[in-house]
């Protein structure tokens, strides 16, 4: 790792008075400071070790200095490094060139004899690299703090393949940034019993993995007071509106629990996107949202339950599914979601969720721009023995 | 690209219009810029021209209910003014249809203002 006070100059400005003021202001500082006769060779040593500020001298020899400044702009891509373009007085019209062309600062030869402007000069370049390490430093040490905010939050989420008795789960779980506001959940109430969670919390970011590690604990400590899916909701409500209060933030919940004895399915949906209910001839059941976002205002939930004979399996998704641009003006949307869960089932005996990604690129030709988490959950009811069809 | 437009209308009407994505991306500037602008008339009442709106995600929600909730707070009024099928089916979708006061016209939010 390198210090902070580490410095790489390449200057492919030889006179002796710069060179002086270059030693000069640097003299504190950790500098490798590296001279190129000619602008081939300024740029070997740029790719050979990169540089936080390079001098360029209009009359590079091989190469004018405006070439030099354009490559390293736009063909190596580099707005990091600082360039100042030494330019002969007479040569008055180079200077707003070169600065348009991506230089950051000239300074018109020849020297003053005490090189006192070149001082002051590479003083302003040493605050600006200074500043930009700065601000380096800060950015990796938020981008570390990031990692940990997603890593704990990817343990947060269950473990893909527990067992249940007569269920099959599979999950999957793509977030759009490092941290994400998208939570779901499943895990046994007792020896029947299954409960199973989506969740989406509006916005990104570290704020939203806050809000989401805040309901799953909710949601899992409810095994122990053994609340019921509507109680549950309640409290989570209450307890959003507590901690969020007049902010914008806000939940959409889906929690069912589902009972393998009985074969039925208890839930609340709270202003999430429709479950979806997939009857064993291909028949599609949405289950939407009888109540609105949590966080915001109290509610009155209520459980719905229904009889889960003659159905295939439960499907929970978040928005991020469906909620993208087909081109600049056109959302693809709900609609054309649930009409391609609808072919995908008809065409599939066996179903596992990579395949709504893999029939959306083939429906549109191309993977879509994603703008947004995306989580879904397929839990297959396996209420006969059926050898063949393991999903 | 988005837009936004302002007027007051008759000394008592904050109309705001807001063209173009409701989403996540602008959310933060469009507040910041609104915030100064809807304490300045906190008395007034508060329409949001929404008939532009091609599309609004979560984030989008959150601000129309925050916005919702603040004026309700000081006992003000707030509306909707001909939201786009884009942000009824959004607030349909989260069943926040009726958490608002919508008007389909300005000759109705005038309707609703005076009685």
């Amino acid at each position: 790792m390198k210090k902070d006070n580490y410095i790489r100059i390449i200057s492919s400005e030889n006179d002796p008075i710069f060179k002086n003021a270059l030693n000069r202001v640097f003299q504190q500082w950790e500098a490798n400071i590296l001279f190129a006769s000619r602008g081939e060779k300024l740029l070997e040593h740029y790719f050979n070790s990169g540089a936080d500020i390079l001098v360029i001298s209009l009359d590079s020899g091989d190469l004018t200095g405006t070439e030099i400044v354009e490559y390293i702009r736009n063909q190596a891509n580099d707005s990091d490094a600082y360039i100042i373009v030494t330019i002969l007085s007479g040569e008055n019209e180079e200077r707003n060139r070169i600065l348009n062309q991506g230089a950051d600062d000239y300074i018109l030869k020849p020297f003053s004899a005490g090189g006192e402007e070149v001082v002051a000069r590479l003083n302003v370049a040493k605050r600006h690299v200074m500043l930009f390490k700065q601000v380096l430093i800060a950015y990796n040490r938020l981008s570390r703090e990031f990692d940990t905010v997603s890593s704990l939050q990817h343990k947060l989420l269950p473990k893909d393949r527990v067992t249940f008795p007569r269920l099959y789960i599979d999950s999957f779980y793509e977030p759009s940034g490092r941290a994400s506001g998208d939570y779901f959940d499943f895990f046994p109430l007792d020896n029947k019993r299954l409960r199973v969670a989506i969740a989406d919390v509006s916005g990104h970011g570290a704020r939203a993995a806050f809000v989401m590690a805040m309901v799953r604990s909710l949601v899992r400590a409810s095994t122990i007071y053994a609340l019921s899916p509507h109680q549950l909701v309640q409290l989570i409500n209450k307890e959003l509106c507590e901690v969020i209060g007049e902010d914008m933030d806000f939940v959409t919940l889906f929690l069912g629990d589902i009972d393998v004895e009985e074969k039925t399915l208890c839930y609340v949906n709270a202003a999430h996107c429709p479950a979806i209910l997939m009857g064993e001839k291909g028949q599609m059941q949405l289950l939407e949202s009888n109540f609105s976002v949590l966080g915001f205002f109290n509610q009155d939930f209520e459980s719905t339950s229904l009889s889960l004979h003659g159905k295939r399996g439960l499907l929970l998704y978040t928005d991020g599914y469906y909620e993208w641009n087909l081109d600049r003006d056109t959302i693809w949307g709900l609609g054309n979601f649930l009409q391609l869960v609808t072919e995908v089932f008809k065409h599939n005996r066996v179903f596992y969720l990579e395949m709504l990604d893999e029939a959306i690129i083939q429906e549109i030709g191309a993977p879509p721009m994603y703008r947004d988490d995306r989580s879904s959950l397929w839990i297959k009811f396996k209420w006969e023995e059926e050898e063949d069809v393991p999903y | 690209m988005s837009h936004i437009e302002y007027s007051i209308k008759k000394e008592k009407v904050l109309m705001v219009k807001y063209a173009g994505e409701l989403t996540l991306e602008v959310i933060e500037e469009l507040r910041k810029e609104l915030e100064r602008l809807l304490e300045e008339h906190k008395d007034k009442v508060w329409v949001f021209d929404l008939s532009e709106v091609n599309f609004m995600d979560s984030s989008g929600i959150g601000f129309l209910v925050h916005t919702n909730n603040k004026k309700k707070m000081s006992n003000g009024k707030f509306y909707l003014l001909s939201p786009s099928q884009a942000v009824i089916k959004t607030l349909s979708l989260v069943n926040l249809l009726n958490f608002f006061e919508i008007v389909e016209s300005e000759e109705d939010l005038e309707a609703e203002i005076c009685c």
